[in-house]
């Protein structure tokens, strides 16, 4: 047998022989030996080698002379090692997945040019051959045991039986075999099927899964085969798919669950996704899209958009945003007018939608001017001759023309659509007042009515007819003396007379220490005598509405404070004559204010409420609401509107508590002894300070002092807008004409509002007002249904100054009235002597006529006998001795009785009847008395027109 | 305080106080003339005394002993200091048995209502449909306009019209129908002692006035002023006012003329009446009323006015000067009626704008309410009794309007004008023309006459 040496090398390893090699190591260079020493147990040693080295010779009979020498290393113990490199071995596979129980057979090689011995040991999970629990091995063929072991992968180990430190490893992953379920026993259906929707939704898949073969419902979800889907396709989880927000590449989806245990059951659904719609466009109507209005006047464009729900616009006016004072301007889609005319007389809107800005509508406005409207003249009145003065109005622009009462356009300029400078002309040939009137231009001319401005007399033109009337409206009846005052001095001036003249007054005087008496005495003589007979006429008509009776105030340090108030307002602030009316001591005994107390729980009273109900009812604003020209206003049902209800007197009679006379209170009380001197004092103790709700809902705040409350509510109810029309209407009819036409009324109103009840305003424009002056015109013809009755107070007065009689200081002339229905200073109550609204038996209003009682009628007549043939009973001797004369010549008497008592408007029938009565007398005196008692006891002197 | 001004506090609607402001009789013309007269079959009369002012008739008469309730439900609210006590009051009994008390100054009506002469109609105002306070307060039902103001709630008791102004009354409306029972008169039906009114104001025919004295034209000698005055009062001047003054001049002309001669024969009244403002005008009433045959009138309606009732303060000293007055003119007139054989023949009632509330306020007094007792005199009167539904006097209680005891009336004034109407001829077919209100009320006639 060959020897071969690396073989013996290492089976003298293997054997031990170590002892074969101890001499030897002589022949090894020092340095190498010591080089190779790797372990104090190995020593090298060299031997012959035969050449080629390294050539692995297989052979059985190798010629041991034949090779080279070579470096052996031998171990200590004396057993030679293969050198390296001298065995190879190879294994492949170095890794592999086999199924229990499968075989499976590797690749490998082994060379050996050491010593030729190429045997090799094979182990399982370092078990040699394997075992059952990590499979059998044998020569690379791997036999997997049945059961997969805890050890997996398993470490598969070859190596050389020459060199047992040259090995290879391999590692086999074991795994179980793969069980296909039979079909059918897993189903798997999935709905919908066939689904289309919007990319961006989110959609819920149904899977329905069936497992009778492990009962594993597991499923995994893929949208286009990527599990879970991408980005691109949508995800998908738990069958909650969230589509991509644009549509992918491949459109249709598909959407797939499949069985993790088995994953060729499969369902399918097709998603078809599509593109959110393109939102339809916004679109707009607008309109008018071509309308006409006047200049400061607005219109209301409406718009529709359409599929936004954004109907918010912005608009320019003529290209500029928003519009400004020279084209108008939009709000709340509302186009308001410049106040003068652009110069194309026509503005362009256009209205963008906030929603869209690309959409917009235009409209057209073509402009008109306004209509112009006079209200008020600056100064006024105005005096003749050459002026400028200031219209103030609405509606004027820069091409407005004022006109006067002949059509004459006059020299004027522009100030502002609300004033106007005019250059007047006035001739003295016009006596009460001239006319404007405002003209704005054509395309569409317009006209505003005429607006009267009274004009003050240069002293000698004034009618006496004109003269005459004015002193029966404003005074207490006219005479010879005063009518020629008044031409002479011309209105104006008499106007101007008539407000600086001191106040009349009233004063208690103790020789008459029961009635009344003193204060009629004194009234009489103020009517007779005093110069201020405008100021008394206007008291007296307040007096009509605001009243105190003497039948409860009736002695003369009561009533005396009332009417000294009057005289002293009338001409004044509407607010302070009320305030000054509600502090007197008159008025607060009259209507019960004075120690009105808060509601008393222990007692279980509350308020009065007497004064609070008056003061709104007769005073100021009436019970019905009216419209401002004074007119009633009625709901759809024909019936007059309540302008309070009944809840709001308790909340007024709580604001006039806490009221005392002057004087010194009662401490406990809080109640002074009756006292006329001076005005009420509060006493805030007795004074209900919760918050009230008083008329049109105006809250007065809790807290507040007696006057607080008192000036608050005073100040709500001269505002109001019934307050206007309800004053000037009754003013009216005391003074001019029992029914005013509206428009008459709503001059006036208009004037106390505007100078927030001015009464010498509001009575100026009573007096000079058209209706008041038409008559002045000796052709005009009263209307049927105009003029009033005179009232026995005006009517005694007015005959006896109108025949120059003089009663003695001291004569009292309320006897007569009283008989006539109206006893001075005692109206039967708060109502007065007569409603504004009484009717005569045509159904004509006519206040005056509730005193005119049948017996009233004949107690005229009989007072008018008697002054005229017994002046009356000798206290007013009438001086006859004028008509003397005249009554010689029946035509002269009748002029002379037409013209100081009619004016020279006496209708011919009645001077014809006059007439034959003067002729039928007995003698001078009683042609005389007759045709004066005839023409005074007439109802054509007896109603005013 | 001057009680003789308080007296007449009020006389809203009439301006003619001063006809009697002078205290005494003036002009009582014919009363010594008066004779006597036989009493016509068929002749009635009704006198309507108008309490101007809002009398309180929760003072007027008070429950005692009622089914419903007893003095203690007015006590409760009208305590001591302002209430009128009990012991007082003078009791009177209905039919059934509930007891009242008049007030105390009332005396004069006590026998009358023991006789079946003087009933009173518990709680009647101005209704425009059937309401109860719990729909007046839900705003369920339509209520007359303007409640709680003098003038207002006057015209719709002279009117009967509630919630439309109207220029007629239904006294002057009932004189319009019955206008061919007085086919001889020299005067019209409806006498006024009290002035201008709407209550007799009727469609078609007017009414005659007559103040505290007959008048006459002065100084009327028959010359050529005479004749003047004739033919300005009769001249057509196309002028409404001056047309409508000359007819009241002519009226007032033909009128006294017309009474001046009925009052000129006959023997005087006998009867003292008061010396008050009601006693003088129910005075000239009793001398119309007398004169009936001279002055051809089968039926007459007159109105008289007493002011003073509108006491916001100090009610109770002033209702002892006010409820004397009436009592005493009130008896005067039936002792009058006795007198002329014609307490059969006539029927006099009460009206007032509204009651007062329950509750005082404090300064004494009570204000604007609505539902009001009153009182039918005369000897049609079926019985002495409390007539309709009295209200409960409870605040916020079932009767109250307002919190304050202002009562819902429980009987319109349509029924009690009506029932006043039946008894003096108008026929129920014409009753709804007078009160056109009346067909909401399920009964038109309450059978107190």
């Amino acid at each position: 047998m060959k020897f071969n040496m690396r073989r013996i090398v290492a089976w003298t390893v293997l054997l031990g022989l170590s002892q074969l090699f101890a001499s030897a190591p002589d022949s090894i260079p020092s340095g190498l030996a010591r080089s190779l020493v790797v372990s104090p147990s190995l020593i090298p040693i060299v031997l012959p080698y035969p050449g080629p080295a390294q050539t692995p010779m297989p052979g059985v009979d190798a010629d041991f002379g034949q090779y080279s020498p070579a470096l052996i290393l031998v171990p200590i113990n004396g057993t030679p090692l293969p050198p390296p490199g001298s065995i190879t071995l190879s294994l492949s596979p170095t890794n592999a997945s086999v199924k229990t129980g499968d075989a499976f057979r590797f690749t490998w090689a082994i060379t050996n040019t050491f010593n030729g011995l190429t045997g090799t040991q094979w182990s399982a999970n370092g078990v040699v051959e394997g075992d059952a629990t990590n499979g059998l091995i044998h020569y690379g063929n791997y036999n997997a045991p049945t059961n997969i072991p805890a050890n997996n992968p398993i470490k598969i180990t070859v190596s050389s039986t020459a060199d047992p430190t040259i090995t290879a490893t391999s590692w086999i992953t074991l795994t179980n075999p793969i069980v296909v379920p039979p079909p059918g026993s897993i189903t798997l259906s999935i709905s919908p099927t066939n689904v289309s929707f919007l990319t961006g939704t989110a959609f819920h898949f149904n899977s329905v899964i069936t497992n009778t073969f492990n009962g594993i419902m597991d499923v995994q979800w893929s949208v286009n085969g990527v599990v879970n889907g991408d980005a691109t396709n949508g995800l998908i989880h738990y069958g909650n798919y969230n589509a991509p927000t644009s549509i992918p590449p491949i459109n249709p989806i598909r959407i797939t669950v499949a069985s993790t245990v088995d994953p060729k059951v499969v369902a399918t659904a097709w998603v078809t996704l599509t593109n959110l719609p393109p939102p339809p466009p916004v679109t707009m109507t607008l309109s008018p899209t071509n309308s006409t209005i006047r200049l400061g006047d607005s219109i209301q464009f409406s718009r529709v958009l359409s599929n936004t729900g954004n109907w918010g616009l912005t608009w320019t006016i003529n290209g500029v945003p928003g519009g400004n004072s020279s084209v108008g301007t939009v709000v709340s889609n509302m186009y308001t007018a410049p106040l003068v005319m652009p110069p194309s007389q026509a503005v362009t809107l256009v209205a963008t939608s906030q929603a869209d800005p690309t959409v917009t509508a235009t409209a057209t406005v073509n402009l008109q001017f306004p209509i112009p409207d006079i209200n008020s003249s600056t100064p006024s009145p105005i005096t003749f001759g050459h002026h400028n003065i200031v219209l103030t109005g609405t509606g004027f622009v820069p091409q407005t023309i004022i006109r006067d009462y002949l059509g004459t356009a006059l020299s004027s300029t522009w100030l502002s659509p609300t004033q106007m400078v005019v250059t007047v002309d006035l001739p003295p040939t016009l006596t009460r007042f001239t006319s404007f009137q405002a003209a704005n231009p054509n395309p569409y001319l317009t006209l505003s009515s005429w607006f009267n401005v009274p004009t003050i007399s240069d002293g000698t033109n004034m009618t006496f007819l004109a003269a005459a009337r004015l002193l029966e409206q404003a005074t207490w009846g006219p005479d010879a003396t005063n009518i020629h005052n008044l031409q002479k001095v011309g209105f104006g001036t008499w106007w101007n007379q008539q407000l600086a003249a001191p106040p009349s007054t009233y004063f208690d005087d103790t020789n008459f220490p029961y009635d009344l008496t003193a204060l009629q005495i004194q009234f009489v003589s103020n009517a007779l005598t005093a110069s201020d007979q405008l100021r008394q006429r206007v008291a007296f008509a307040l007096s009509g509405f605001i009243v105190v009776s003497g039948v409860k105030e009736g002695t003369g340090d009561k009533f005396a404070p009332y009417i000294n108030i009057l005289s002293k307002d009338a001409l004044g602030s509407y607010s302070k004559l009320l305030t000054d009316i509600s502090l007197c001591p008159s008025m607060a005994m009259y209507l019960d204010m004075a120690d009105n107390d808060k509601a008393n729980p222990a007692l279980g009273s509350v308020p009065n409420e007497n004064f609070a109900r008056e003061l709104m009812q007769l005073f100021s604003v009436g019970p019905v609401v009216l419209n401002p020209d004074g007119t009633i206003r009625y709901d759809s049902k024909g019936v007059q509107m309540p302008l309070y209800g009944p809840e709001v007197i308790p909340q007024m009679a709580k604001v006039f508590t806490g009221w005392t006379y002057p004087g010194v209170p009662d401490p406990i009380t809080g109640h002074s002894p009756k006292n006329f001197n001076g005005i009420m004092q509060a006493v805030e103790q007795n004074h209900d300070t919760n918050s009230k709700t008083i008329l049109g809902g105006v809250v007065l705040p809790a807290g507040q002092t007696a006057r607080q409350d008192l000036d608050a509510t005073i100040a709500t109810l001269v505002n109001h807008p019934n307050c206007a029309p309800y004053v000037a209407f009754r003013l009216i009819q005391h003074l001019i004409t029992a029914n005013p036409t509206p428009a008459y009324v709503r001059r006036v109103a208009t004037v106390f509002s505007q100078t927030k009840g001015d009464l010498s305003a509001v009575v100026l424009a009573i007096l000079t007002d058209t209706e008041a002056r038409q008559g002045d015109n000796p052709l005009y013809v009263p209307s049927t249904n105009s003029g009033h009755l005179s009232e026995p107070v005006l009517f005694t007065l007015a005959s006896i100054r109108g025949l120059g009689a003089q009663p003695p200081p001291g004569w009292v002339l309320s006897r007569f009235t009283a008989n006539m229905g109206q006893k001075l200073f005692y109206p039967p109550s708060v109502f007065g002597y007569y409603s504004p609204y009484f009717r005569t038996d045509t159904g004509l209003i006519s206040p005056e006529f509730q005193t005119l009682s049948q017996p009233a009628s004949l107690y005229r007549l009989n007072f008018i006998n008697s002054l005229v043939y017994t002046g009356l009973n000798g206290y007013a001797l009438v001086p006859f001795s004028n008509y003397i004369p005249l009554a010689y010549d029946p035509p002269s008497m009748i002029q002379a009785i037409n013209n100081q008592f009619f004016y020279g408007q006496l209708p011919s029938a009645v001077s014809d009847v006059i007439q034959t009565a003067i002729a039928g007398g007995p003698n001078i005196s009683a042609s005389i008395q007759n045709s004066i008692y005839l023409a005074l006891s007439s109802n054509f002197f007896q109603i005013l027109y | 305080m001057n009680s003789i001004s308080r007296r007449s506090l009020l006389q809203l609607g009439m301006g003619t106080l001063g006809y009697f402001s002078t205290g005494g009789r003036l002009g009582r013309i014919g009363r010594l003339a008066a004779q006597a007269t036989t009493t016509a079959p068929d002749y009635k009369a009704l006198v309507c005394i108008f309490l101007a002012g809002g009398n309180d008739a929760n003072n007027l008469i008070v429950p005692l002993q009622t089914l419903l309730q007893t003095y203690s439900s007015y006590s409760a609210v009208r305590g001591p200091g302002f209430g009128v006590d009990s012991s007082q009051l003078l009791p009177i009994v209905t039919r059934n048995g509930d007891q009242y008390g008049l007030h105390p100054q009332l005396a004069p009506l006590v026998p009358l209502y023991k006789q079946g002469d003087l009933a009173v109609v518990a709680n009647v105002g101005t209704l425009f449909q059937p309401s109860t306070a719990a729909q007046v307060i839900a705003g369920s039902v339509l209520v007359p306009s303007n409640l709680y103001s003098h003038s207002d709630q006057q015209s719709q008791w002279q009117s009967a019209q509630t919630r439309t102004p109207s220029a007629s009354g239904w006294g002057g409306r009932v004189a319009d129908l019955l206008q061919s029972s007085n086919s001889t008169a020299t005067v019209p039906a409806g006498i006024s002692l009290a002035g201008n009114n709407l209550f007799l104001s009727g469609i078609t025919t007017s009414s005659g006035q007559m103040g505290s004295a007959l008048l006459t034209v002065d100084g009327a000698d028959g010359s050529f002023r005479d004749a003047g005055q004739q033919k300005l009062l009769s001249l057509s001047s196309g002028l409404s006012l001056i047309q409508s003054a000359n007819l009241t001049a002519k009226q007032a002309i033909t009128f006294n003329t017309a009474v001046t001669s009925a009052l000129s024969t006959g023997a005087s009244l006998t009867t003292v009446f008061p010396s008050t403002v009601l006693g003088n005008q129910l005075f000239q009433v009793a001398q119309l009323i007398k004169a009936r045959a001279a002055l051809g009138v089968n039926r007459q309606i007159f109105y008289v006015n007493m002011g003073g009732f509108d006491l916001h303060s100090f009610q109770t000293a002033n209702e002892s000067v006010n409820f004397p007055q009436l009592a005493q003119a009130l008896a005067a007139f039936y002792n009058a009626m006795v007198e002329l054989g014609t307490l059969n023949n006539v029927v006099a009632f009460t009206e007032s704008e509204f009651g007062r509330t329950l509750q005082p306020n404090t300064t004494g007094g009570t204000d604007h309410a609505w539902g009001s007792h009153h009182l039918v005199l005369g000897g049609p009167l079926k019985a002495a009794d409390v007539y309709g539904t009295f209200p409960r006097l409870l605040l916020r209680g079932p009767d109250d309007a307002n919190g304050r005891g202002a009562w819902v009336p429980t009987t319109s004034l349509d029924q009690y004008g009506a029932t006043l109407a039946s008894w003096f001829g108008v026929p129920d077919a014409s009753m709804n023309t007078v009160f056109p209100n009346l067909p909401k009320f399920s009964v038109r006639n309450l059978g107190f006459v």
